[in-house]
């Protein structure tokens, strides 16, 4: 009978290790949850490379920052703050055919169309302040008077190693005319989400 | 001697005891003491290997970052490894973090934060897929390489994925 017991004590004992050796293998996988993005709109038409490797590489601007702010004295006029930017291609790799087009979006990602930038201090949370994104190549072409694609708007396309799409942000200060600044002043921040897809000429204006 | 066998089926019973709170004990240490990833991946991918972009000309990034992007991607229906040149190119001056989605919003894979001239060569997946074509893409997020790790700007990097 104590023989019976004393392995009933060390199966329980071995189950227990069993339960909880599982726990410290999925502990190496290393992989985390995150929530799912936007959807993706993928229209290639070009067979190039060897799949998998890296057909091209962007290059994108790091961050969105808008320096110092002023509260113009008046609206009479515009009294925006530009920022340029560039996105280039710094290395396409035998695309035969087809370009890539470069689209952007607000990186908020909360489903507001806007590009802008959020107070980030304690005084100022919950204060955005709204900027617009154009082609320099057409200085009055706002990015978002074209069509909407479900992964941004169409910044421009680029076709080989060294092509550059320039860009402006544009914000207006008047958005801060008569505001109360002891809730307004301080530091800002915003980021932009690019999204490129190797595709087809007429592709870039069906991509959605 | 009735006696004896009853003290030494005490024993037992209690080494064993003893060792399953020991272990039980370590478990729940492990889980409540180990550093846990912020939803964010404030944390560095050590899986992350030597890497190499592919790309001729070396350069350097400034107040930019350098992306990768992809054309195309081949599996074999069941697999749960996919060859694809996931990494940050060395001449960057940031963090990135990659996430391997479909257009669904599935999560297929995901690094941790990736030092300039580190990735990966081929990823695990976290699940296999049937046959055929899917819209898919990698989100590479931008993070400072400052104590505060900001989130930068990012690049989606969109590519057909064929399962065959």
């Amino acid at each position: 009978m104590v023989r019976i017991k004393g392995k009933v004590v060390v199966l329980a004992v071995l189950a227990c290790l069993l339960w909880v050796a599982p726990v410290f293998a999925d502990e190496t996988q290393n992989l985390t949850n995150v929530s799912p993005s936007g959807s993706t709109d993928v229209t290639g038409q070009v067979q190039n490379n060897s799949p998998g490797n890296v057909s091209y590489i962007v290059t994108v601007p790091k961050t969105v920052d808008f320096g110092t702010l002023q509260q113009p004295a008046d609206v009479d006029s515009d009294h925006n703050k530009d920022l340029s930017f560039m996105v280039t291609a710094k290395e396409v790799n035998n695309l035969t055919s087809g370009q890539i087009a470069v689209l952007m979006k607000d990186g908020t990602e909360d489903g507001s169309d806007n590009f802008r930038i959020q107070g980030s201090d304690t005084v100022n949370s919950g204060k955005s302040l709204a900027y617009k994104v154009y082609n320099s190549a057409t200085p009055d072409n706002d990015i978002q008077t074209g069509t909407k694609y479900n992964n941004g708007y169409l910044l421009g396309t680029l076709k080989q190693t060294g092509d550059t799409v320039n860009g402006i942000l544009r914000l207006n200060q008047n958005q801060l005319f008569a505001q109360d600044l002891t809730t307004w002043a301080g530091n800002y921040k915003g980021t932009i989400t690019f999204y490129s897809t190797i595709t087809g000429i007429p592709n870039v204006n069906n991509n959605n | 001697m009735d006696m004896k066998k009853s003290k030494k089926k005490k024993i037992i019973i209690c080494i064993g005891l003893a060792v399953v709170c020991l272990v039980a004990a370590g478990v729940l240490a492990y889980h409540f003491l180990k550093p846990v990833p912020d939803n964010d991946a404030a944390y560095i991918d050590g899986n992350a290997k030597d890497w190499d972009d592919g790309a001729a000309a070396a350069g350097t990034a400034g107040d930019t970052m350098q992306v990768p992007g992809y054309d195309s991607a081949v599996m074999n229906a069941g697999d749960t490894n996919l060859a694809i040149k996931i990494g940050n190119p060395e001449e960057n001056t940031c963090y990135l973090k990659a996430t391997l989605m479909l257009e669904d919003g599935t999560v297929l894979f995901e690094s941790g934060l990736m030092e300039p001239g580190k990735g990966y060569d081929s990823v695990p997946l976290s699940q296999s897929l049937g046959t055929g074509e899917y819209k898919a893409y990698v989100k590479y997020q931008g993070y400072s390489m400052d104590d505060a790790k900001k989130p930068l700007n990012s690049s989606e990097s969109a590519f057909t994925l064929t399962v065959q």
